[in-house]
């Protein structure tokens, strides 16, 4: 015996409540409960369907479905940096490197026409735009990207990662304060050619990875969702 | 499972032999299928086997395949050719791991 196409949403609708917001995770899990429940109708055909679903439930222990959601975020997370690496890389490659050569390169001749006393605050608020730009920009694309994410009614977890901008590597915006504590500020030589050219590094590779979450990854973003999830299109057509 | 400290840290092993043997598998088919082979004896835990099959398919090591069957979705992983090479590497690692604990267990006894 076969669960019916009503019973199935009710499946749907218990992952939700258990929640798994997610459909890419939901279809997984009610395909996985589903089996065992009419397993379980093959020895006892007269189970009630809410008895062998929650029956089926309890397998995934105390927590229900709270680790495997957990766990399948951690797995999406990576497999979110491995694109953003994978965009990322195409600004170290031909022809990209020749822009990010010359920005490497022209950055540092407008910090050295800045007056010494002031460069190292000025550095220190040039990061400090970029982290209030990319913030900024994010903000203002939230409730697009809001819908976008709920689009035919369905959550999509790289979808969710795609649209939060890579929020993880709001860790880089820890360099403004991290280089104004005092220790950097006494150690740094500011007037060091090498110093410079590190700080003018970073703040192009900064740059390039804000461009890279923000604008490239999310223009690419329906590409990217039907090559990690198979059933993206399927379901898009329904 | 049967004594699940054990075989916690062979999961991953035990799911790329499977994979490697029957091409692809869905997630319930893999419980089912380790009871049939283990006699009852191993049974994957569901909290435990979905998050091992993320974990290798974001490692890239699986690959999914989705079919509509009976009003529902269903998701077949199958391993990549990265994951083909990396079932090899774990399983030499996990006969070494036998043959080390068979020494020290029982010395004369042999897999081989």
């Amino acid at each position: 015996m076969t669960l019916t196409h009503h019973q199935i949403q009710e499946l749907y609708k218990f992952t939700r409540k258990h929640y798994v917001e997610y459909y890419d995770l939901q279809a997984e899990l009610v395909d996985h409960l589903a089996n065992g429940i009419e397993a379980q109708w093959r020895e006892t055909p007269d189970m009630l369907f809410k008895e062998a679903m929650v029956g089926e439930f309890q397998k995934f222990g105390i927590g229900g479905f709270e680790k495997v959601v957990r766990k399948r975020q951690r797995a999406m997370e990576w497999r979110y940096l491995k694109i953003v690496v994978r965009f990322y890389r195409t600004y170290f490659k031909l022809p990209q490197i020749l822009l990010t050569t010359t920005l490497v390169l022209i950055l540092p001749l407008i910090l050295f026409t800045l007056p010494l006393a002031y460069r190292y605050d000025i550095i220190l608020g040039l990061f400090m735009a970029i982290a209030v730009a990319v913030l900024i920009i994010s903000f203002k694309k939230r409730k697009d990207n809001d819908l976008e994410c709920v689009k035919n009614g369905k959550k999509w977890m790289l979808k969710d990662q795609i649209y939060s901008y890579g929020q993880y590597a709001g860790v880089f915006n820890l360099f403004p304060i991290v280089l104004n504590t005092q220790f950097f500020r006494s150690n740094i030589p500011v007037d060091a050619n090498y110093v410079i050219l590190i700080f003018a590094t970073m703040i192009v590779c900064l740059l390039l990875l804000s461009y890279v979450t923000i604008f490239v990854i999310p223009k690419k973003a329906e590409e990217l969702l039907a090559e990690t999830y198979p059933e993206y299109k399927i379901v898009s057509q329904l | 499972m049967a004594n699940s400290k054990l075989y916690k840290g062979s999961l991953n092993t035990i799911i790329l032999k499977l994979l490697e043997e029957q091409g692809k598998m869905y997630g319930y088919e893999i419980t089912q299928k380790v009871k049939v082979l283990t006699k009852g004896e191993l049974s994957i835990t569901e909290g435990a086997l979905y998050p091992a099959l993320h974990k290798l398919e974001a490692e890239g090591l699986l690959d999914v395949e989705v079919a509509k069957v009976d009003n529902r979705l269903r998701k077949y992983y199958k391993l990549t050719e990265a994951g083909e090479k990396e079932t090899v590497n774990r399983l030499a690692e996990l006969e070494e791991f036998i043959r080390s604990m068979q020494q020290l267990v029982n010395p004369n006894w042999s897999i081989n």
